[in-house]
């Protein structure tokens, strides 16, 4: 598609491609040797700064670190896939009176940030409730009004033929919902249920702030220890970036192998733009 | 909720803290967002690759890190914009909110020219326009109508990443709600509430605004 | 499509070295001067364990008791005080040698000790909970926290003081800070001190100390405030580059925290302070933890209240 804005490079836009090539890669090679002869004067390159990191038992305390944060995403998305489900099913429910709670919830849920939502359990419950459930109950609230809403799209676009069909061997509208309907809307928007397991992935980081020892929390601790919190901070982005990439890339491929069967319902979703919108919102 | 009405000075200012980081928020990322964009569709393929390289590095990594890099990284580099601190440390909490929210400005303006029917791009291009028009002039205010809802999702999320730049010596609504609780620990209920309302009333007026658009763009 | 399935393939094989990982030096780095543990680089002092204790109407010690182990909420955070180590996960500070101490005299080994990290806002709930059996986390005694928990102790005086660059001659008190940039933690009370009394110093505020340390060290504020305890936890891991000023301006006496109402367990945690104290056990946590900092504090004298 992007082709098709301009016009086959001939040769004076090939060569011009070339020196923007040239500038561009100029212009990159430029910032990172001005960051690095910065981080060097401000000393944040010496050796003692980074050599912690090639020590084992501080590699098997970043995985063990790194291990925590996917036990945080893993318990919190399990929940939330179950919340969304839920919540989803209420909301397509032909019962006025589930309907209309569950809308009114989804919409309410996704107004605070997931931070607040964490401190509700937080300081709402007096310590009643420990740090790691604090985060994932905050994390799993937000995520499963998501999901709901993902779903939900997902089983509008679906051929209303498949609901019809549901009813007319005899199915009740929930079981309709729960064996027809949610399914095939768990398969055709698993590119966007993906893209919100990376959120929820990048949100576990928030759980720092209530103290809980994850990912994050251990580099600045070890930063502290070591006093080398810059360098640390660096390694622990790495760590997400390469993690989140992994999971990126499984969505692009999903995405692709299931581009062939569901274009259909898809381009059918298109004017309201579902899974556009709830990729866009997954920030 | 006696709590909140006593200390509304703390409160409001909370809420202007908020208020702030999302507007300048706003500015910044439409700008860089749409930069990105044009990066990531132009001719030259070292440019593409340089968006596509931005957008994946930075989305993959959580806002609150990227936070640390601003408030860290920013002064040791010697990046510093004004004596005043205050200001000093709204501007490298914006630019974290920018670097991250620009993004999925980009996806989102991204997958906006995509919904722009070929035969208009193609259209321009016969008649002779160079690259920078066929964009300027006939895609992107095109693909406006459709960038408008999921540009919208883009910002209400980033209304409520403003919650973590709390961490980085910004008063906002979060900070008012840490101090609040510190100094009224028998009222933490209403405390609360008092925030999540703020923020549902804040989200609510994006909301409605954002409609606005949709209703103009779609009229127009 | 190649290229995504380069990505993947790297940042799969980055995953899986980590999973494997240990691809490096084997033990532990060597941990900065006074950061984790010794500031003496002496070996840890062990504390007499006392022998069938007995402790008759405290609800927290039959807890004890009945669990075979203490739980003690500790800060993980504060080098010298309370940090753990980032490769074996253990304890280490003034704090931790206190908890150790007060297990001793209630009879329980170091390996009977369960600490749980904790952070200012939720040492009360744990509390209320029973989350954990007592806080040993530079912990002030207060009138409102009084109306929550109960305090034994203090086992330590702080103060409020300046952190400052080892070269800066310009702040020489908390009077001296107009036009300064000071840095300290949101919502605590060395920085609503700070934004209520000392209008003149602009007041910066992130969520850990550690942060407004590396700023201090790289020059974006002047000072970093709060309790002098954690400041000389700071100066003893930087001596070439960080001091503490010394002219403490609030006293702040460490209690150790405990349920409310459990009158017999704060007598017993009162007594086993004052035995520290006498037996000099008190003093040699100090020496092994804030001693790196170069001074040599009187010990405070515990208040029955």
């Amino acid at each position: 598609m992007t082709s098709v804005l301009y016009d086959a490079p001939g040769p004076r836009a090939r060569a011009l491609n070339r020196v923007l090539t040239l500038v561009g890669v100029a212009l990159v090679a430029g910032v990172v040797a001005f960051v690095v002869w910065r981080l060097q004067s401000a000393l944040q390159l010496t050796a003692s700064k980074w050599s912690v990191f090639t020590y084992a038992d501080i590699q098997r305390a970043l995985f063990r670190a790194w291990w925590a944060t996917m036990k945080i995403a893993l318990v919190a998305i399990a929940l939330s896939v179950v919340l969304g489900a839920v919540l989803a099913a209420l909301r397509l429910s032909t019962v006025r009176a589930l309907r209309l709670p569950a809308t009114v919830l989804v919409q309410f849920l996704r107004a605070p940030p997931v931070l607040l939502m964490m401190f509700w359990f937080f300081y709402g419950a007096r310590g009643a409730v420990p740090v790691f459930w604090c985060g994932v109950l905050g994390l799993t609230l937000y995520n499963g009004a998501i999901i709901a809403e993902i779903l939900r799209a997902g089983v509008r676009a679906l051929p209303a033929g498949q609901r019809e069909a549901g009813l007319a061997v005899g199915l009740t509208p929930s079981q309709v919902t729960w064996t027809i309907l949610l399914p095939q809307a768990l398969r055709s928007m698993l590119p966007s249920l993906l893209a919100q397991v990376v959120v929820i992935l990048k949100d576990t980081a928030l759980i720092y702030i209530l103290g809980y020892s994850e990912l994050l929390r251990w580099g600045t601790g070890l930063g502290t220890q070591y006093f080398n919190l810059v360098p640390a901070t660096i390694v622990i982005a790495v760590v997400y970036i390469a993690t989140n990439s992994v999971v990126a890339a499984a969505a692009k491929v999903l995405e692709r192998r299931l581009s062939t069967t569901s274009r259909a319902t898809r381009t059918a979703a298109m004017p309201g733009a579902p899974a556009q919108v709830e990729s866009g919102s997954a920030v | 909720m006696q709590v909140i009405v006593d200390n509304l000075d703390t409160f409001g200012r909370g809420v202007w803290g908020t208020v702030v980081l999302f507007l300048w928020g706003t500015a910044g990322s439409l700008v860089f967002g749409t930069l990105l964009a044009v990066l990531r569709v132009a001719p030259s393929a070292a440019m593409r690759a340089a968006g596509t390289a931005y957008v994946n590095l930075v989305r993959n990594t959580p806002l609150t890190l990227i936070m640390v890099f601003c408030i860290l990284g920013l002064p040791i580099l010697r990046i510093t914009f004004t004596e005043e601190v205050g200001t000093q440390y709204r501007i490298y909490a914006v630019l974290a909110l920018v670097a991250y929210t620009s993004c999925f400005v980009c996806e989102a303006i991204r997958s906006g020219i995509n919904t722009v029917p070929v035969g208009q791009a193609e259209a321009a291009r016969a008649i002779g326009l160079p690259f920078g028009q066929v964009l300027s002039l006939v895609v992107l205010p095109q693909a406006v109508k459709a960038v408008i809802p999921p540009l919208g999702s883009v910002l209400i999320a980033m209304l409520k990443n403003t919650s973590i730049a709390s961490a980085a010596s910004n008063y906002e609504l979060i900070s008012a709600m840490r101090n609040l609780i510190e100094q009224n620990g028998n009222a933490v209920i209403p405390i609360l509430l008092g925030i999540t309302v703020a923020y549902v009333l804040l989200v609510a007026v994006v909301s409605a605004v954002i409609a606005l658009l949709e209703r103009a763009a779609v009229t127009a | 499509m190649t290229r995504n399935r380069t990505t993947t393939f790297a940042a799969t094989a980055f995953v899986a070295a980590l999973t494997l990982g240990a691809c490096g030096q084997e033990g532990s780095p060597q941990t900065g001067t006074g950061a984790a543990g010794s500031a003496s680089g002496d070996a840890a002092p062990s504390y007499a364990v006392a022998s069938d204790v007995a402790l008759t109407g405290s609800p927290t010690f039959d807890k004890i008791k009945a669990a075979g182990k203490v739980r003690i909420g500790v800060k993980a955070d504060q080098p010298g005080i309370g940090l753990k180590d980032a490769a074996s996960g253990e304890y280490a500070g003034f704090d931790i040698e206190i908890a150790k101490l007060m297990a001793a005299k209630l009879g329980l080994t170091p390996d009977k000790i369960e600490f749980t990290e904790t952070v200012s806002a939720n040492r009360e709930p744990f509390l209320q909970q029973g989350t954990v059996d007592m806080v040993v986390a530079s912990y002030t005694i207060n009138d409102k926290r009084k109306e929550v928990v109960d305090f034994a102790g203090p086992y330590y005086i702080a103060g409020q003081d300046l952190l400052v660059a080892k070269d800066d001659t310009s702040i020489t008190g908390v009077d001296a800070l107009a036009g300064k940039k000071v840095c300290s933690v949101e919502g605590s009370t060395p920085a609503t001190r700070i934004r209520d009394e000392h209008p003149e110093a602009t007041l910066v505020t992130f969520d850990t100390y550690s942060k407004c340390v590396e700023q201090l060290t790289s020059g974006s504020v002047d000072a970093v405030t709060t309790d002098d305890a954690i400041l000389r936890g700071y100066a003893a891991q930087q001596p070439d580059a960080l001091k503490v000023v010394g002219t403490p301006f609030s006293e702040e006496p460490y209690g150790i925290g405990i349920a409310k109402g459990d009158t017999a367990m704060r007598t017993a945690l009162n007594d086993a302070i004052e035995a520290a104290v006498s037996d000099g056990d008190w003093k040699k946590a100090y020496d092994f933890t804030l001693g790196g900092s170069g001074t040599d504090p009187e010990p405070p004298t515990v208040d029955r209240y």
